[in-house]
């Protein structure tokens, strides 16, 4: 029928019309913006802004951007008194307990920030009840760990008989005093934390569960405030008037897109649509090229984590075996590419050490950059591995992750003649087994969760809860014990490297690579701190010419 | 028509009940929980995690209550989004993901009779052996290449639409374009196959032999019944096409489904992966019947339900 194909005919013509009419035009107009926004990539929605439970790296970029601490860590990583909304504070001789003094402050809505928001914030996360991933950063404080270890279902009262007995207390509206179970030297730089910033009971009770799900359902205390969020699309901040130190923000507003594909938000930047993007591997030539390329060190390390409890790796010389037969260099320059450095040690370079200078520095070398296979196959005959017996390697399936292990898997059956059967699984499920010590290796990797040696070192203590591999060694446990008491620093960092010492002779791991990453700027944008540690994003310097 | 209609509902409702039930459990029965990270989360706060979401109650009483708040339209809250609920997630993303399927379909499936139709018609020609062979690429070419490309084109290298990202009408060109593409090269093959088999039946040389006009045997005679494969096809194509695809999602960083689909199921967020499991099964079971309804229209000989 002639108008059947009339019809259909014109609807397509029609379609193909708007899309296109839609389409064309209005590049011409450029929207109206004012004045220093910057445009940046988040990656994906954040999924929880409650400072009090929020533990991925999404959420935490934000937050640490529109609420605020009693420390802000600067650019360089300094910690100072005033950075934040404490202006002064002081510690006991023992280190076992602080007293902040906080400045004038108001939250987003006028109120003024009180101690009492500290003191809330922090109780909240250690009741069993919120069920907060981090509670486990605050258990330095007296009556911490008992707090968050109470059964969530016991009756009320043994639970606030408990909160009554933790070591934090709003003495009046601008004094905090924290009492602590035991000295923690790095106390000071985990108070920049998302976890330890104040939240206002009086919000939290009005929205409850709803809490920090939208704009309006929380309050702002950091440099800037949400102005517009649309889920899953988009996010805008604005510069916060009522911010302690407004005059010091050079921006007016932050747009983020949430693009997770980092080929398209790479793309986005190319067309002028981001003004900074977080660079794949694959482009870092391209953009160093361009001088457009800032490397950022990540207080990171990947490591394989031996399992000491399977007859495999029983022996110190077959773990060494292992470790001599990996080409680390090669590893970094040729499998994975994208600017990591190959580990000489397990703590990263950018965790300081004494002095400020970076741990590696006073660790030295203690892992070779290249293979030695002689070295290796000898050490393999000394420990009595039996010809043909098969390991399992544990990775998750990230495509990079997969790489390094068909890399290693290689490594071996080249350099030592041994078959290792690789078994990449979901993430949840590497978790699971990993826990369990269903592996014989694992490549691992490890974040800091505060900026000092410590967070990497006590993974070996006997028992602790990733030392699946089950590592034991009284002497290793006796250096992470002392060092965590000793409150003369040289001393400290001493007995940390020689904890590190003690994992290369002992071989509990075997570091692989210290991850970096890279990030492209267009021109004329300045002052992003990216923290290689904690809640990495800082914008309260940033500008944009 | 009416007893059939209420058949096949039941039916659907069955076939999303057994689809809740079976994502239930295997999701219990794959090793991993929700909020297990990397991080040294201690036993106590894993505890204390598993307490506020029930996952501490024996099984069976997870499943009813599970169902229960079901049936009262309840889903649940998200393991992974702590403040937001299963059923605002879907809220929010499955209009994305319609917008953009919606007109994709809407472009595709037109351009795709026409295409099929001109292909059958020329059948043995240059031109058919090139439409073929277009829609093959079309067909096989994977979502995530096409979009890539069309990003690359007319985003980066000619700066005409935007290259990712979501809000006006400019950006739904680029991923319905894509999505398409792809609508359109099935809807040709469907429609050739169908035109080049009733092409050659008798009624056409009947029609043809009368005298008929070329265009009303062809669309009103012919079209019609081949038509058939592709009104069967529309169902699941559409629910497909609606419910959001990953890849092209990922790739313009849309906030649709596609990814909640993907995500959901890395995170082992129960109560999400549970929600779309759900109602992906309902829509696609309304479209199914949607499709049949059309194709009982269409052809007088089938019967519905006879």
């Amino acid at each position: 029928m002639k108008s059947v194909a009339r019809v259909l005919a014109v609807l397509l013509v029609a379609v193909l019309a708007v899309s296109c009419l839609s389409g064309c035009g209005q590049k011409a107009s450029a929207p109206e913006r004012p004045v220093r926004v910057l445009r940046l990539n988040l990656g994906e929605e954040p999924p929880d802004l409650d400072p009090g439970t929020s533990h991925d790296s999404v959420s935490l970029q934000v937050l640490n951007n529109v609420l605020e601490g009693l420390v802000r860590v600067g650019p360089g990583e300094k910690i100072e008194k005033g950075s934040g909304l404490a202006a002064d504070w002081s510690a006991s001789s023992d280190g076992l307990r602080y007293v902040f003094t906080l400045r004038e402050a108001k939250w987003s809505d006028g109120v003024p920030v009180r101690a009492q928001d500290f003191e809330y914030a922090w109780k909240r996360v250690l009741d069993p009840r919120t069920g907060s991933s981090y509670a486990y950063l605050m258990y330095g404080i007296k009556g911490a760990k008992a707090l968050n270890s109470v059964d969530p279902k016991a009756p009320a009262s043994e639970i606030e008989a408990k909160m009554a007995a933790v070591g934090v207390r709003a003495v009046d509206d601008r004094t905090l005093e924290v009492v602590l179970e035991r000295p923690v030297p790095y106390f000071l730089s985990l108070l920049a934390f998302p976890t330890f910033f104040p939240v206002r009971r009086d919000v939290v009770e009005k929205h409850g569960d709803a809490f920090a799900s939208e704009p309006d359902r929380m309050v702002y205390c950091g440099p800037f405030v949400i102005r517009e969020w649309q889920h899953e699309a988009k996010m805008v901040l604005e510069r916060n008037p009522s911010y302690w130190d407004a005059g010091g923000v050079a921006l007016d507003r932050v747009e983020f897109a949430m693009v997770k594909d980092q080929n398209a938000a790479v793309n986005m930047f190319d067309a002028g649509e981001l003004d900074a993007v977080m660079v794949p591997g694959e482009f870092l030539e391209k953009y160093r090229e361009q001088g457009l390329l800032k490397p950022v060190p990540v207080a990171g390390s990947w490591y394989l984590m031996y399992n000491l409890k399977k007859p495999a790796f029983r022996s110190v010389d077959a773990r060494l075996a292992f470790s001599l037969a990996v080409d680390r260099r090669q590893l970094a320059d040729a499998v994975l590419k994208n600017g990591s450095l190959p580990a000489a040690s397990l703590v990263p370079p950018a965790v300081p050490g004494p002095g400020g200078r970076p741990f590696t520095e006073a660790v030295g070398k203690l892992f070779p950059e290249s293979a030695d296979p002689a070295a290796a196959r000898e050490a393999l005959a000394r420990s009595g591995f039996p010809a043909g017996r098969k390991v399992v390697l544990l990775a998750s399936d990230t495509a990079l992750q997969k790489k390094v292990a068909a890399a290693l898997q290689e490594m071996w059956r080249k350099n030592l003649g041994v078959e290792v059967e690789v078994q990449s699984v979901a993430f949840k499920v590497w978790i699971d087994r990993m826990k369990k010590g269903d592996f014989d290796l694992c490549l691992c990797g490890w974040g800091a969760d505060y900026n000092d040696p410590m967070t990497f070192l006590d993974l070996w203590v006997t028992g602790a809860p990733y030392n699946s591999g089950g590592y034991s060694n009284p002497e290793y446990d006796r250096l992470v014990e002392e060092a965590s008491a000793c409150l003369d620093e040289a001393k400290r960092f001493g007995l940390l490297v020689e904890c590190e010492k003690l994992i290369a002779r002992d071989l509990p791991a075997a570091p692989l690579w210290w991850p970096v990453r890279g990030f492209a700027e267009k021109p004329g944008v300045e002052g992003i701190v990216r923290h290689p540690v904690g809640a990495d994003l800082d914008l309260k310097w940033a500008k944009v010419k | 028509m009416l007893r059939y209609l209420l058949g096949r509902i039941a039916c659907s409702a069955a076939a999303v009940w057994l689809v809740a039930t079976l994502t239930f459990l295997l999701l219990h029965a794959v090793p991993g929980d929700p909020f297990s990270t990397e991080k040294g989360v201690p036993q106590v706060v894993l505890r204390n995690l598993a307490a506020r979401y029930g996952l501490d109650r024996p099984l069976w009483e997870q499943y009813c209550r599970y169902l229960g708040g079901m049936l009262r339209g309840d889903l649940g809250l998200s393991m992974r989004y702590p403040n937001r609920t299963v059923a605002g997630v879907i809220a929010q993303g499955f209009p994305c993901s319609a917008a953009v399927g919606l007109l994709a379909l809407s472009f595709g499936f037109p351009a795709g009779c026409l295409l099929g139709v001109a292909s059958a018609l020329r059948r043995g020609r240059v031109s058919d052996r090139l439409l073929v062979g277009a829609a093959l690429v079309g067909v096989s070419v994977p979502g995530f290449v096409a979009a890539s490309f069309l990003q690359y084109l007319f985003g980066v290298r000619w700066g005409l639409l935007p290259v990712a990202g979501w809000g006006t009408l400019r950006h739904l060109v680029l991923p319905s374009l894509s999505l398409g593409l792809w609508v359109a090269a099935v809807s040709a093959r469907l429609v050739r196959a169908g035109m080049v088999d009733v092409l050659g039946e008798q009624y056409v040389l009947y029609a043809r032999a009368k005298g008929m006009p070329g265009r009303v045997v062809v669309f009103r005679h012919a079209f019609r019944n081949a038509v058939l494969p592709l009104a069967s096809a529309l169902g699941p194509v559409a629910a497909h096409v609606v419910a959001g695809t990953f890849a092209v999602e990922q790739v313009f960083g849309m906030p649709g489904l596609g990814k909640h689909f993907v995500q959901a199921a890395c995170n082992l967020d129960y109560t999400l992966v549970m929600g779309l499991a759900v109602f992906y099964a309902a829509l696609l079971s309304a479209a199914v019947l949607a499709g049949d309804v059309l194709c009982a229209a269409l052809d007088p000989r089938i019967r519905l339900g006879g």
